[in-house]
């Protein structure tokens, strides 16, 4: 599951780095999304490129890889800063029945840092086998690392993991979950 | 028997029956998705839901067969308290191999239910096939069994053994202790050595039959004896004495003799001295 997670959030680095710079003309849409945001000094002083109903595709060998659904979206380009709200990505395998499905109210993207935030109902579900739900996740691209101070809960079809919080090293894939209730079933 | 030993044995947290849940806290939890392997450390804390089975450790590591599936492999350790109903195991560590259909517990292994207490260094138990193994380190391993008494109604008193090893076989109902054994009982201030004595229990789980061989010797307050071979049948309340017999009573003449049967309490004395055969007795002319 784990190791889907941290390809969609490098894909979706990339991606975001591609719409810097292919768009280079500002739709305003006449929305005031200023309240839902986390802004900055910067951000407020440069026009964001405002999306409505995005949809980015990715495909590898002439056969579609990743899916970006986003209900809105802020970019701001100079500040290497995005904001997306009612997110939704799929990622396709060749070895899954089903792709993994990423879900969060909201995800933020920071260029300089690396780092992607999601936040709000936070849900990953892999090949519907293995689901991690969650108010607020980050990756740290960098450190390759995902990890979070909030509680995180975790099911697959043979275990179930509460916890107070969570770190994933995707690079050892070891995960580390602090406080957990773990609930094992038969079968 | 069947069920003090199934009780016994059948404290594995692991081991979930169809429809059975466990659940499991600590402080944290490691996961290795590549190797399949869960670690629990600092203040494990265990519950078997059907079965009630609790458990405490320091320190708890689950294994999974790389293409999934069931827990294969347990292991628990750093004071490690496993309980269930009246029904308690104290070890070391323990571990529980799929595998192999086998259970280890190991390092001051300490098991009682209500009646049955053991105490040695390591215990295997196959469960496949319901059979276990306990043996002792530099020391010998204990057993415990509180006998209902014959003489007094409902009270139990204590049959203290020691041995170097104890085998438990379920199916038969039957406790092997082997290697310098020697049996302590309460009741009638008894003590037995010999190389190997066999319990055997009855459908109520209580002490039905005793049989030591190899250098047997029984020393009683006002008896002695000695056989190659000795059967204790506890409904008659006899002893029977096999192979190269001796009983001697105070005050009263030795008997020697292929076989030798007597009752249990010394003061009701010797029964027979075996049929067809000669007997020899020793009689003190002051």
């Amino acid at each position: 599951m784990f190791r889907y997670l941290s390809i969609f959030f490098i894909l979706l680095a990339l991606v975001f780095w591609g719409v810097f710079r292919l768009m280079n003309r500002p739709q305003p849409l006449g929305l005031n999304l200023a309240k839902d945001l986390e802004q900055t000094r910067d951000l407020e002083q440069a026009p964001p490129l405002q999306l409505r109903q995005m949809e980015l595709y990715e495909f590898q060998e002439n056969q579609e890889s990743l899916r970006i659904f986003a209900q809105e979206a802020l970019i701001y380009e100079e500040q290497e800063k995005s904001f997306l709200f009612g997110v939704l990505a799929k990622i396709y395998e060749k070895n899954q029945a089903n792709p993994t499905q990423v879900k969060a109210q909201k995800a933020s993207l920071n260029g300089k840092t690396d780092m992607v935030i999601l936040n709000g109902k936070v849900e990953v579900n892999w090949d519907q086998e293995s689901l991690l739900q969650t108010d607020i996740l980050f990756y740290d691209h960098q450190a390759e690392r995902l990890f979070n101070r909030n509680k995180v809960w975790l099911r697959s079809r043979l275990d179930e993991v509460e916890g107070d919080s969570l770190s994933y090293d995707l690079k050892k894939g070891l995960l580390l979950i602090q406080n957990p209730i773990l609930t094992l079933f038969e079968g | 028997m069947k069920k003090l030993l199934f009780s016994l044995f059948c404290l594995l947290p692991l081991s979930l029956a169809a429809g059975d849940k466990a659940r499991i806290t600590s402080e944290r939890m490691r996961v290795d998705k590549d190797q399949g392997v869960m670690i629990l450390e600092g203040k494990v804390r265990g519950l078997l839901r059907n079965k009630g089975t609790k458990l405490q450790a320091e320190r708890m590591e689950l294994r999974r067969p790389p293409e999934g599936g069931k827990v294969n492999w347990g292991r628990a350790e750093g004071n490690l308290w496993l309980s269930e109903e009246n029904h308690l195991a104290l070890a070391d560590y323990a571990i529980f191999d799929d595998a192999i259909a086998t259970t280890h517990l190991q390092g001051r292994v300490f098991v009682t239910t209500g009646e049955l207490f053991l105490k040695g260094h390591k215990l295997d138990y196959q469960y496949e096939v319901d059979k276990g193994r306990l043996v002792g380190k530099k020391q010998p391993c204990e057993v415990i069994y509180h006998k209902k008494d014959p003489d007094s109604t409902g009270q139990r008193l204590p049959v203290e053994a020691w041995a170097d090893e104890v085998l438990f076989n379920r199916e038969l109902s039957k406790v092997v202790l082997q290697g310098r054994v020697k049996v302590i009982y309460q009741g009638d201030r008894s003590q037995m050595q010999a190389n190997r004595v066999t319990l055997y229990f009855n459908e109520q789980e209580e002490l039905e039959r005793v049989l030591a061989e190899g250098h047997f010797r029984m020393t009683q307050p006002k008896r002695a004896s000695r056989a190659a071979r000795a059967l204790f049948d506890y409904g008659p309340q006899t002893v029977k004495l096999m192979g190269k017999a001796f009983a001697q009573e105070v005050g009263e003449a030795a008997v020697r003799g292929e076989v030798i049967k007597m009752h249990m309490n010394e003061d009701l004395g010797i029964i027979e001295s075996g049929r067809h055969q000669p007997v020899r007795i020793d009689v003190d002319i002051k």
